[in-house]
């Protein structure tokens, strides 16, 4: 009993020792992947390492080999796997030690449904480191190699301990963890790649006035990112499309916004040019009214004329205020005159309507005179003028045969000429009274009208 | 003898038309002013007034009315009468012609009281204005002639020579019908007052 209590005691220690044998492995194989080996001495160090494990307690020549046979297979495996699979292992291996393990195979055999999820927890603390190596500096990871080579020396067994396990875990499940942790490593890659892309062409495409913007369309995209990684791997791509083609509608809506600011300025542009244009319509309108006011005056002048005429003592007058006067005082003693004889009209005897009948006739008479006026004869010379034309015939059908035949010939034309009563017809008849005067003229010739009269019974005779 | 009249009769016959043609043109050529003129010198004018203030009297004898006096009454028949005669073409003939409705408005709008006061301060107001001597003549004449007192001076002036002419065929006619009726109703000349014949009127 007492002797367990003891080798209990020890394994506990060991546990502790490997946990810090396994943080100082994490540096260590930080300090192999900067200074990187060869691979071909892979199989090297696993011969050793198995070796070495078996001879632990014997000799410290093969311990200092060993470590350095570790940091090549270290180096050769890969930078993600042994910083996944150190604690892991250590893990196991306290719980091996706790156990009291008098058969070997059979934990080793439970080990690896449990490697599994221990693996994975390892590729998210892998995630981890990825995401802090482009943070770090050379000059710091050169100060912690130093410190662990320092713990290294001082740690002496113990840290050896700890490095022989973690290359023989290594070598027995190799294969298969590292074709998944390839795998993860290529799955978080591609989105980096992608997140740079986007923000590379979203920069060209905003440009200089686009910071906010951009800082804006960065967090969208990493969270559009998350859930797209979530769902589907290929989500973030379609995501960058999309805001390639909003960068794109921006672009042509600040396009719009400038050609709608272009057409503002010529709708702006266009008053002024209505400006100038109204001050053309002054220039004109300036003219027409010159034009409007000489017309005015000129048809002024025209009807003063008109007045004139009219007015009786208005010819000789020429200021335009005197002339109204006389038109005033003309217009005034018309209305005076019109009014008395109103006045005249309204005193006469009841006998009007016998009196409107006798006016009747008497107008009838009137407009005859008027008639015959108008054309020029007065009653006296229209008697006068008829005379004539009946001695006329007398005389002609006196001497002979073939004169009255011409005369009543005559007479039934003048007869109806005058019947006709046109002004053509009057004008005809005048012209007959004077044909006629002619002859009567002639005829009053003696000696012509004998000679003549004479002349035609010889010839008669002699036939 | 015979053929030598003949020739000249034909050349007669041809050169009148050309001569009327000739008139015809020369009266399409004038203004509008002068047809109005020579429109109112026409026999035809004459005998249409003649007859239109005919009728009018006898009406009045007809219906004799006690209200008014018959001068009164001859006077707008025969103002009205000569407006008919015009046509409505012109401003004072219908304002003549439409003078007794506006009268009647004017009368039921304004009641007797409360009317003259208002048109005793407008008339102080507009005697206290001084206007130009041209301009004060012109707003008499538009007095004169009815319908024309808000009248422009051209258009005025163009209703004032018809009016002119108007009145002179009025006075003309009124004349001659008085001189007929005086002599159908057997008045003595001597008996007639002074007035009528010391008046002068344009033949």
């Amino acid at each position: 009993m007492d002797l367990g209590e003891t080798e209990k005691f020890g394994l506990e220690k060991r546990s502790v020792d490997s946990l810090n044998c396994n943080t100082i492995g994490l540096s260590t194989t930080e300090w192999n992947q900067i200074g990187s080996l060869p691979s071909p001495s892979t199989s090297m160090a696993d011969s050793f390492g198995h070796v070495i494990w078996n001879q632990l307690p014997a000799n410290t020549h093969n311990l200092n080999f060993s470590n350095a046979q570790a940091t090549a297979s270290s180096s050769n495996i890969g930078r993600p796997v042994p910083l996944n699979w150190n604690p892991s292992d250590s893990l196991t291996k306290g719980g091996m030690f706790l156990n009291a393990g008098p058969g070997m195979l059979p934990l080793s055999l439970s080990q690896f449904p449990c490697d599994v999820g221990f693996t994975e927890r390892a590729a998210r603390f892998s995630c981890f480191s990825d995401l802090a190596y482009p943070l770090t500096v050379p000059g710091t990871s050169d100060a912690i190699a130093e410190a662990q080579m320092q713990k290294i020396e001082a740690g002496g067994i113990e840290v050896l301990k700890g490095r022989s396990v973690l290359i023989d875990q290594s070598s027995n499940s190799g294969s298969p963890m590292k074709e998944q942790r390839e795998k993860r490593a290529s799955e978080f890659s591609e989105p980096e790649f992608s997140e740079d892309a986007r923000d590379e062409s979203t920069n060209l495409s905003k440009g200089v006035f686009g910071n906010n913007e951009k800082k804006r369309s960065n967090q969208y995209m990493e969270s559009d990112q998350g859930q797209a990684s979530s769902q589907l791997p290929f989500g973030p791509a379609e995501d960058a499309t999309d805001d390639k083609q909003k960068a794109e509608k921006n672009s042509s809506t600040m396009a719009t916004v400038k050609s709608s600011g272009k057409n503002s300025k010529d709708s702006g542009e266009a008053p002024k040019e209505d400006y100038i244009h109204v001050r053309a319509r002054r220039g004109q309108a300036t003219n027409s009214h010159s034009l409007a006011e000489r017309v005015r005056r000129e048809k002024i002048s025209e009807r003063m004329k008109f007045l004139q005429d009219l007015v009786p003592g208005c010819s000789k007058v020429t200021g335009k205020a005197v002339m109204l006067d006389e038109i005033i005082n003309y217009v005034q003693s018309l209305q005076r005159q019109v009014e008395f004889l109103s006045m005249k009209l309204a005193a006469v005897n009841p006998s009007i309507d016998f009196n409107i009948e006798g006016l009747l006739s008497k107008d009838l008479f009137q407009t005859r005179t008027v008639s015959s006026s108008a054309i020029g004869f007065t009653p006296e010379m229209i008697h006068q003028q008829l005379h004539p034309p009946h001695q006329d015939l007398i005389q002609l059908g006196m001497p002979g045969i073939m004169n009255p035949s011409d005369a009543f010939r005559r007479a039934p034309n003048l007869q109806l000429t005058s019947t006709s009563g046109y002004k053509e017809a009057t004008q005809q008849m005048t012209n007959a009274w004077d044909d006629d005067l002619h002859n009567v003229v002639q005829m009053t010739y003696p000696p012509l009208k004998t000679q003549d009269l004479n002349g035609a019974p010889r010839d008669g005779f002699p036939l | 003898m015979i053929f030598s009249d003949s020739p000249a009769i034909e050349q007669n016959g041809i050169l009148d038309p050309a001569k009327d043609r000739i008139r015809i043109r020369k009266r399409g050529g004038s203004t509008a002013a002068q047809l109005s003129l020579s429109r109112w010198r026409t026999s035809k004018q004459n005998r249409i007034y003649s007859a239109k203030l005919f009728d009018a009297l006898r009406r009045i004898r007809q219906t004799d009315s006690p209200v008014k006096p018959r001068s009164q009454s001859v006077k707008v028949a025969a103002d009205r009468a000569l407006a008919v005669t015009a046509g409505g073409r012109t401003r004072w003939s219908n304002a003549i012609l439409a003078g007794r409705s506006i009268r009647r408005k004017n009368r039921r709008i304004r009641p007797a009281g409360g009317g003259e006061r208002p048109t005793k301060l407008l008339s102080a107001a507009r005697r206290s204005v001084k206007i130009p001597a041209v301009e004060r003549k012109v707003k008499f004449l538009g007095r004169l002639v009815p319908g024309c007192r808000k009248l422009p001076l051209p258009s005025l002036l163009e209703e004032a020579t018809d009016y002119i002419a108007a009145l002179e065929m009025q006075v003309r006619v009124m004349a001659s019908l008085a001189e007929k009726l005086s002599g159908f109703a057997g008045v003595p000349v001597a008996s007639r007052p002074e007035s009528d014949s010391a008046s002068p009127i344009p033949s």
